[in-house]
């Protein structure tokens, strides 16, 4: 990883980037997300179309596409929290995990949320201290107990490769970090109650390129414990994290493979085009 | 077309200023002076009204000075000791004659419930049953007898004196009357002087007749006489537990009398503490005027306090609910409704609570509420009132006699409150950023922990300002508790959650009732300015608390 | 497929929804919440029913036009009702008073008569009369202060009397403590509420029945001739008082016929009566009240030993009592029914006090009826809506001249610094001084500091100051709203500030400033506190633009308003069926107007948003 670009930006008509990713065996992966044939709407407006797509468990699977897509908006359906949207509805089809369609009327939407975590495009620490923002999804379920939470703390923080840089300062506010160091708390946030799934929506957006390395850095080693949805508009960002990949086009999922073959040999014209930034 | 604008040609004159205007002052700058001038309007009004109330209000204090010096210096205030410690040994007495009822009562009944041979003997029983009794009345009654007498001497001839000298000082002022037929100061001096001499001279009857009283009345609670029925015994028992309370309060009353000095001057430093500190608030009084704001200030702070038990957790609650439960129908509907609340004029919510909310609060009171006959809405209405009548029964408080209580103006209040609490709160929690609350949804969160641990947190400075504001709403509030407050001028009695049912007077509400009957410039007058400039002080300093809050406080959005 | 299935089954109660504590508690609080907002609205609801509910009969009727415009539209009258039923009706009465009203109507027209002839005279006699009116107007005052102070003395000697009136009350209920606790309520009842004991019938029947009973009654008899006696002693002096105020009214009033020639003289007059009381009086009263006291003190153990007695003779008491008790409550009950049965055939007049002491009265007390007034409850409200209209549009125009000069100032010119933060803290503790402070600075700055009186124009200007911060804060919102775009537009093309404010930003804020406005306008037409003692009247026969000497006149003098007048009319009179329809009425036609103009301002508001989004 030592040899990634410190640069993002991606001339218009670069070639397609070269995939660095070891593709390791992916096809053992068990499927954990299957969305299907699932049609979603705002209002009379329909923002997916007839999506097809299982993710696979443990992994980090990418959405890409170019703005207004739907890729944040599928997101955004794994863990409902299009539920906050009041004209938001869904068409058609479902979305299982585990086998459970999370849109049955059985489904606690909390209980959903409890293990399904969620990282926003900007990062949203609570105007708390560093502490009781990783403390916050452990009290809520109920858990007071100073040792353990002690210990989550430590340990979240550490996930998120932040220890180091914060634990003399756990009490102060979390508002006086550094715009990466406040994604990364709420990376810890999010793992502290240890979730199964954790969706990301452009994590890096609103970062420096610095933190943006530090983030995937994180991304990578999460991916052990987690399975990981991450939404970027940024291709060498994908390439660099995922191991699948998801191409969305007007609400459309148009191809859905290994990442290493997506970039080496799309099969779908639309793909090959996006890819090698010919529009998007 | 083209030629008249190639006559101004781009030169460095024609971009430089242009003098002229009125009086070298440029126009634009006149213009900007008038606005700028009435810009200042606001702090004008602010600085005139200070003004005014100072102007009117501060020269109070010299007059009470004057008027409390009058007070000492014709040896009234020595009556009014004196006077005190009578009014309280009445009040004993009266209490006894309760006892006495109660003792013939029961006395009564127990000799009906006898076989007698005759009427004769009968009554005979019964004058023997209750002779003890009516002679430690009658010597309870006695035992002030000497010091009574002096006491009304001193007391109907100094207020005589002063009221002479008080007379003669109001018509001075009073223009077209012939200066030379009034008392001049020297001889107004002497009139109190004398006064005050003959209050001297008295002095070692008095004191001979407070020690005669003191021993008398130590002698009678000695000896109490043997009650055998059981409302008797129990009455004498608190009685002379009642006496001897008293009893030891004389030293305290004879130590002043002691101390007593009509020569001492009444500083003005005794006027404000009289004014701030004073308990007691009597105007057009027979006997002297006092003007103590506590009287005033404890019932505005009562009012308040009830007001503001209702109206916070309503006004707040309603706002949460607003905020992040109610739909968008309901928003649309209670929002604009509640800020239509505060439309209502006061007026008119006070003539409600005059003929209708006071008149319920009594009925309540008795615990008979009775629905509307109404099919379906009676049922439901009914079901509640039982449960309120249910709640009038426990309260040993109840029933109360008085309509207009403090608990009335409140309640009312409460209502004109809520608007303000509801409103800014619910802006407040509306600049909580929607990150914070998507954030905390996404982690599990119920909607309630979501609220409760990070809505309410981070708006908690706009909310507390929010009853802040309410606060000062209702502590200025006049025409509600002027209507519906009872207007009973005195402290309340502190008798636990019974309290609030007292009728109580307030600062608004007896600049608004006084204020226009008061003689101009007379010391009434100025005292009730006084009372104005506690009220614009202690707005100005909520009003100052409030943004205070709202600006240290405000969250920084990250 | 099988092995997804297997998943399903192990997972089916994966997100299985539980009862948890969290959420046990999330609809316990929500619930609170709910109750909370609907018990808000519901007891806003409640009060605005019930007050449309019952001024609505005040306000229509049934028939055509269905609007009670006599309500709206007429001066506010006294209402007297005669309490008679037809059949304790002589023929006499009744012919008395079918001709009354017949009369009445000719009166009536002679009075107008009268009246306008003396207003002609009036006017001819204008400019001196105004030049000595003047003179008078500025005596008149001095003699106020003199007449309140003595007024004063006045209330200190009533308060006197009163603690003889306490005394023998108390002298009374000694008498009663005497008998048993459980029928003294029945016997304090009749003598509570005032000296006298009911000079019924059957009270006359116990009274021969009981000489107890009877001696009782004598010495409070006494005791109240005791008392009117003294009572005499002041009303002579009271009389004399209510003279000098009598003359001095009707020389400020300006009947003209009288004024020329008597006003030298009745000064004089004036000053001689302010001698009262000298000091023989005091002297008089003094030796008077220790004599009455003297008696009291001899009654109070008479009566001490009479009772002594009576105590013996308790058991009999009680006899009486019981009895007593039944005939009171038969009395009751009929007099119950006399009242029902007489309420259904009341005639009412409505009158002025004065056309009724004229006209009416001796026509009444000729017929042998008597009537009982009720102060404002007859007539209508039209002189309090004029007098509120003028209020709102003058303090309204005061108030928008400051106020949007002052926020264009704000919002175009002031650059951040010290003098805009004082600014801004001025106007936002104006918006928090309470309205009663406004208005005591009010009287304290135009009544009495500018000697404008109780005025019109004081009443504008306290209302005024008042409502600024929220006018400021209003026209600041919307010149803010203008996008900067507009002005910069405007000065590239080389206009002047000035100029391009005026044309490019006034014009489009306008619209908002005036709708923010009408919020002003409902707290200025609906506060009460600042007007009370800076420009309105209770009473006012005259509306605002009659009888004005001279255009001037119009701003100085007070006039009455809606808010004032509905605090008079449910505090100072009594409430009963008839006043009643008044105070519903007139708090009914309020709530209207001022709800109507918040309505409006709230509606206008929501359509800006709409129609203006630069």
């Amino acid at each position: 990883m030592s040899d990634k670009p410190k640069t993002e930006s991606v001339p218009p008509s670069a070639p397609a980037p070269q995939v660095t990713r070891d593709a390791g065996d992916l096809s053992a992966a068990k499927t954990l997300i299957e969305v299907k044939d699932f049609d979603f709407f705002y209002g009379q407006k329909q923002a997916l179309f007839d999506i097809n797509l299982e993710i696979p468990e443990k992994l980090v699977t990418a959405f890409i596409g170019p703005s207004g897509c739907g890729k944040s908006t599928l997101l955004r359906c794994l863990n409902r929290m299009n539920d906050l949207v009041d004209v938001a509805r869904i068409g058609r089809g479902s979305i299982n995990i585990h086998g459970v369609d999370i849109n049955s009327k059985d489904v606690d939407v909390i209980e959903l949320r409890k293990r399904v975590g969620m990282v926003f495009q900007k990062s949203n620490p609570f105007p708390k201290s560093i502490y009781e923002n990783i403390t916050y999804g452990l009290k809520i379920r109920g858990i007071h107990k100073k040792s353990y939470l002690d210990e989550v703390v430590e340990r979240s923080l550490r996930g998120a490769a932040l220890w180091d840089e914060v634990k003399d300062r756990l009490h102060d506010s979390a508002l006086g970090m550094s715009g990466g160091q406040q994604q990364r708390l709420c990376i810890a946030r999010a793992i502290a109650v240890e979730p199964e799934i954790i969706l990301m929506d452009e994590p890096c957006s609103a970062l420096d390129p610095i933190a943006t390395a530090q983030i995937e850095e994180l991304i990578d080693e999460l991916k052990t414990d987690y399975t990981i949805v991450i939404v970027t508009h940024n291709m060498q960002q994908a390439t660099r994290v995922s191991d699948k990949t998801a191409f969305f086009y007007l609400g459309k999922l148009i191809e859905f493979d290994e990442t290493a073959r997506l970039f080496s040999n799309p099969d779908n014209k639309q793909t090959e085009d996006y890819i090698t930034g010919r529009f998007g | 077309m083209a030629e008249k604008l190639s006559q101004s040609s781009f030169t460095a004159e024609s971009i430089q200023k242009k003098s002229g205007g009125f009086l070298g002052v440029d126009k634009s700058t006149l213009i900007k002076g008038l606005f700028g001038g009435n810009a200042l309007v606001a702090i004008i009004v602010l600085a005139l009204i200070t003004f005014f109330l100072f102007r009117e209000g501060v020269e109070f204090f010299p007059q009470y000075q004057h008027d409390m010096s009058l007070y000492r210096k014709s040896g009234q205030e020595l009556a009014g000791l004196l006077k005190a410690e009578m009014d309280e040994y009445n009040e004993l007495q009266k209490e006894l004659e309760a006892v006495q009822v109660v003792l013939a009562t029961e006395t009564l009944e127990e000799i009906e419930g006898k076989e007698w041979p005759d009427e004769n003997a009968k009554w005979a029983a019964y004058g023997e049953k209750t002779a003890a009794f009516q002679n430690y009345a009658e010597s309870i009654r006695s035992a002030s007898g000497p010091l009574k007498d002096v006491v009304e001497k001193v007391r109907d001839h100094t207020r005589e004196m002063k009221e002479v000298v008080v007379v003669q000082e109001t018509r001075k002022q009073i223009t077209g009357i012939d200066l030379s037929t009034l008392m001049d100061e020297e001889e107004a001096e002497k009139l109190l002087l004398g006064s005050r001499q003959q209050v001297k001279d008295l002095m070692p009857e008095i004191v001979e007749a407070h020690k005669a009283f003191r021993e008398n009345l130590t002698l009678v609670l000695a000896s109490p006489p043997k009650v055998e029925t059981e409302g008797g015994k129990e009455g004498l028992e608190d009685f002379q537990k009642e006496a001897e309370k008293f009893l030891e309060k004389i030293p305290g009353f004879e130590r002043k009398l002691e101390k007593y000095d009509a020569e001492k001057p009444f500083t003005i430093w005794k006027a404000l503490g009289g004014f701030l500190m004073g308990t007691e608030w009597i105007t057009a009084s027979s006997w002297q005027d006092y003007y103590g704001i506590w009287p005033l200030l404890s019932g505005s702070l009562m009012v308040t306090g009830v007001a503001l038990f209702f109206a916070i957790p309503m006004g707040v609650f309603a706002a949460i609910y607003v905020n992040q439960i109610a739909n968008s129908k309901e928003q649309n509907f209670i929002k604009p409704f509640i800020e239509f609340i505060s439309a209502i004029p006061s007026v008119v919510i006070g003539f409600f609570g005059v003929v209708v909310f006071g008149e319920l609060i009594r009925v309540w009171s008795q615990a008979g509420l009775e629905p509307p006959d109404i099919p379906v809405i009676g049922s439901v209405l009914g079901f509640f009132s039982n449960i309120l009548n249910g709640i009038a029964l426990r309260l040993d408080f109840f029933p109360i006699s008085e309509r207009l209580n403090a608990f009335t103006a409140g309640g009312l209040l409460a209502l004109m409150a809520v608007p303000t609490i509801f409103t800014l709160a619910e802006d407040a929690m509306n600049n909580v950023p929607k990150a914070f609350t998507e954030a905390s949804e996404a982690m599990g969160a119920t909607r309630w922990q979501t609220i409760w641990r990070i809505q309410i947190p981070t708006a908690l400075s706009g909310i507390i300002s929010a009853i802040l504001l309410g606060l000062g709403r209702v502590i200025g509030e006049t025409m509600v508790v002027l209507l519906c407050a009872g207007n009973r001028i005195a402290v309340p009695e502190f008798k636990g959650a019974g309290t609030v049912f007292e009728p109580v007077h307030t600062m608004t509400g007896i600049i608004a009732q006084e204020m226009g009957e008061v003689v101009p410039e007379s010391i009434h007058y100025r005292a009730l300015f006084c009372v104005g400039i506690v009220l614009f002080f202690l707005s100005l300093l909520i009003n100052y608390v409030a943004q205070i809050i709202v600006r240290r406080y405000q969250i920084a959005n990250g | 497929m099988s092995s997804t299935n297997e998943n399903t089954q192990m997972n089916s109660d994966l997100f299985k929804r539980t009862v948890t504590k969290a959420k046990v508690f999330q609809s316990i609080f929500f619930w609170a919440f709910r109750l909370a907002t609907y018990f808000i609205i519901l007891a806003a609801g409640f009060l605005f029913v019930k007050i449309t509910y019952e001024g609505s009969i005040t306000l229509f009727k049934t028939e055509a036009p269905f609007v009670n415009w006599k309500f709206l539209s007429e001066r506010p009258q006294t209402l007297y009702v005669f309490e008679w039923s037809p059949d304790s009706f002589s023929e006499e009465q009744k012919e008395a008073v079918a001709t009354l009203e017949a009369e009445t109507r000719e009166a009536m027209v002679e009075r107008k008569a009268f009246y306008e002839q003396a207003i002609k005279e009036a006017e001819a006699n204008e400019k001196t009369l105004r030049v000595e009116l003047r003179a008078q107007m500025k005596k008149s005052k001095a003699t106020r202060s003199k007449i309140a102070a003595l007024t004063g003395q006045d209330e200190r000697l009533q308060k006197d009397l009163e603690k003889a009136d306490k005394k023998y009350r108390k002298l009374w209920a000694s008498a009663l403590e005497e008998v048993p606790v459980e029928q003294r309520s029945q016997l304090i009842t009749p003598y509570k509420s005032d000296m006298e004991v009911p000079e019924t019938e059957t009270w006359k029947d116990v009274m021969a029945e009981d000489p107890e009973v009877k001696a009782a009654y004598d010495l409070v008899t006494d005791i109240k001739n005791q008392k009117l006696e003294t009572n005499a002693l002041i009303d002579a002096e009271k009389k004399r008082l209510d003279e000098l105020v009598a003359e001095r009214i009707r020389i400020t009033d300006a009947l003209p016929e009288n004024l020329k020639a008597q006003s030298e003289k009745e000064l004089g007059n004036l000053a001689a009566s302010l001698a009262w009381p000298d000091p023989s009086f005091l002297e008089n009263r003094a030796g008077k009240i220790a004599e009455i006291e003297s008696k009291y003190d001899e009654k109070i153990s008479d009566l001490t030993q009479k009772y002594d007695r009576k105590i013996e003779a308790a058991t009999d008491n009680q006899r009486m009592l019981n009895k007593l008790y039944t005939l009171k409550a038969d009395n009751l009950n009929r007099l119950e029914n006399e009242k029902q049965a007489k309420i259904l055939k009341v005639k009412t007049i409505e009158a002025g006090d004065r056309v009724y002491r004229d006209v009416y009265a001796p026509k009444v007390d000729a017929a042998g009826l008597s009537a009982k007034g009720y102060s404002y409850s007859g007539g209508g409200i039209f002189p309090a809506i004029a007098g509120t209209v003028l209020l709102t549009v003058g303090s309204m125009a005061i108030a928008l001249t400051l106020g949007i000069l002052s926020a264009v100032y704000l919002s175009e010119y002031a650059k951040p610094g010290t003098l805009l933060n004082t600014i801004r803290l001025s106007i936002l503790n104006l918006a928090g001084v309470p309205s009663i402070v406004f208005g005591l600075f009010g009287f304290g700055m135009f009544v009495i500091f500018f000697d404008w009186n109780v005025s019109l124009l004081g009443g504008c200007f306290t209302l005024a100051f008042m409502v600024l911060p929220v006018i400021i804060t209003a026209s600041e919102e919307s010149l803010r709203a203008i996008p900067q775009g507009f002005r910069e537009g405007s000065l590239a093309l080389g206009a002047t500030k000035w100029t391009s404010i005026r044309t490019n930003v006034l014009p489009y804020a306008l619209p908002g400033i005036l709708t923010s406005s009408v919020l002003g306008v409902a707290r200025v037409a609906g506060e009460t506190a600042p007007i009370m003692f800076t420009a309105a009247y209770a009473l006012r026969d005259n509306l605002p633009w009659e009888g004005l000497d001279k255009p001037t006149d119009f701003f100085f003098q007070g006039v009455m308003a809606l808010p004032y007048h509905i605090y008079v009319v449910s505090s100072k009179i009594p409430q009963n069926e008839y006043t009643k329809r008044m105070q519903y009425g007139t708090a009914f036609v309020f709530l209207m107007i001022v709800a109507g103009i918040a309505l409006t301002s709230i509606l206008l508001r929501i359509r800006m948003r709409k129609k203006y989004k630069w």
